[in-house]
């Protein structure tokens, strides 16, 4: 059995009445952004039937566990304010676990039937293999005469599609990812450096400033003027300024 | 420089007992006298007797004396420049290098001390209490140091020796501008020393 979709009820009255208020300016509140919908189906007016359903919901199943592509379908049963494409964008930015998604959506069963895909692996591709893809199968599905057929082969040609260009997306994501990693390592490692030339600088200054302070003990401090202690004179010998002494040195070498 | 003298003047006067570091000898005889001795009395060597053996008056006193011109013009200018940069280091310190050729039938010590009590000084007979005369012989090869009483008591006739004897090789290659230069030098480093090592002494007693 088809699980119910899940709604916004606010349970208090006065909540109640505002969004009876809200409600008419905006679908947005129908869809709950914050958890996908069962089966990844939103389709409150019940415009597919249990076997389209169930094989839609087989092939959106099979593609999440086997190929790691997320597919959401949202039939909306009124045109939302924003835009049924924007929406449609806000929903698989929210709704998807993996980086690689697409939304197709309809508001009910006569409106043209829309495609976005995204994803950080999905923004590997350029954006005219994702426009062909979706241009494709939406092309492809054209072909079928019934709506519910229409929806289903839809699903089937996109699966289809972005599971043939997945490998070269994840290898492109797998790559941005080393990319990524490689400049965190090469940034980290240019912290270090610029700390270590830091310390080594902070070293240097250090160093230079107790070699200046050295050199001014030695040198600097040698310029100021430097008094010997006066002593009262030991005069001898009849001679007012000098007692002689014995201080004499042949420098001849023999 | 007047503000270096004016301290000079005001600083404490220390007993030279307190200092005295070598023995006060005769010049002439190297007998150890007794403090206050008016004469030697071994030799009677004294102020009085000395100037009957160099009877003639003595010269100024000048950073350079080399009456024989042992020296060139720009050597004796830049032993003066020397001197000049020393004063600013040691403002107390009046460097005399005399030049002359007397013979070893003189003896350099008394001559030194007849020359350093009897010539004129510019600074006055003040500025003799710490004059320094090297006396370099250039015919007897022999150098001998005289200072004056303030010196005296700081230092020992064998602290001059042994800076004496570290120009020794500069003196005896006839060198002698380089010789007197790292001879102000030596005297220099030392006495900075010896200030600053009295210094010490001073504060701690």
């Amino acid at each position: 059995m088809r699980q119910p979709v899940r709604l916004t009820r606010p349970s208090s009255g006065i909540f109640c009445v505002l969004f009876s208020f809200f409600l008419g300016l905006s679908t947005l509140l129908g869809v709950d952004l914050k958890n996908p919908p069962s089966d990844n189906i939103y389709d409150p007016a019940g415009l597919l039937d249990d076997n389209f359903y169930s094989a839609i919901k087989r092939r959106i199943v099979h593609e999440k566990r086997n190929r790691q592509f997320e597919i959401f379908l949202i039939l909306y049963d009124e045109e939302p304010t924003q835009g049924d494409a924007v929406l449609a964008r806000q929903a698989g930015e929210s709704w998807a676990e993996g980086e690689y998604w697409t939304v197709i959506y309809q508001v009910r069963a006569d409106g043209e039937i829309g495609c976005v895909a995204g994803g950080a692996k999905m923004n590997q591709l350029s954006e005219n293999v994702i426009a062909r893809n979706i241009r494709g199968a939406l092309g492809a599905s054209s072909l079928v005469e019934t709506h519910q057929g229409q929806i289903e082969a839809l699903v089937t040609n996109l699966a289809d599609g972005f599971s043939y260009v997945y490998v070269i997306a994840n290898e492109n994501f797998n790559k941005a990812v080393e990319g990524a990693k490689q400049d965190y390592v090469r940034r980290e490692q240019r912290k270090k450096k610029i700390k270590l030339v830091l310390a080594a600088l902070t070293v240097l200054i250090f160093g230079l400033v107790g070699v200046g302070y050295a050199l001014w003990r030695k040198y600097f401090r040698k310029m100021k003027p430097v008094m010997l202690p006066l002593t009262t004179p030991r005069k001898r010998l009849a001679a007012p300024h000098s007692g002689g002494g014995d201080v004499l040195l042949k420098y001849k070498r023999d | 420089m007047k503000e270096a003298e004016a301290k000079v003047e005001r600083k404490k006067i220390y007993p030279a007992k307190r200092f005295a570091r070598g023995a006060m000898v005769c010049p002439a005889c190297r007998y150890v006298l007794e403090p206050s001795a008016e004469s030697c009395p071994k030799c009677g060597f004294s102020g009085h007797t000395v100037v009957t053996k160099f009877p003639f008056s003595p010269p100024p006193l000048e950073v350079v004396l080399d009456p024989n011109s042992f020296l060139t013009k720009e050597e004796a200018d830049r032993i003066r420049l020397k001197a000049r940069k020393m004063k600013k280091r040691l403002p107390q310190v009046n460097f005399l290098n005399c030049l002359v050729p007397m013979g070893e039938e003189v003896d350099l010590r008394e001559f030194g001390f007849w020359l350093l009590n009897g010539g004129e000084m510019a600074g006055g007979d003040s500025a003799k209490s710490f004059a320094l005369l090297l006396l370099i012989d250039p015919k007897s090869r022999m150098v001998s140091v005289t200072v004056g009483y303030g010196l005296e008591a700081l230092t020992t006739d064998a602290e001059w020796l042994d800076i004496c004897e570290a120009c020794r090789d500069l003196l005896s290659r006839e060198k002698y501008e380089e010789g007197i230069t790292r001879f102000m030098n030596l005297v220099s480093d030392f006495l900075v020393d010896r200030a600053l090592e009295l210094k010490k002494e001073t504060k701690k007693k």
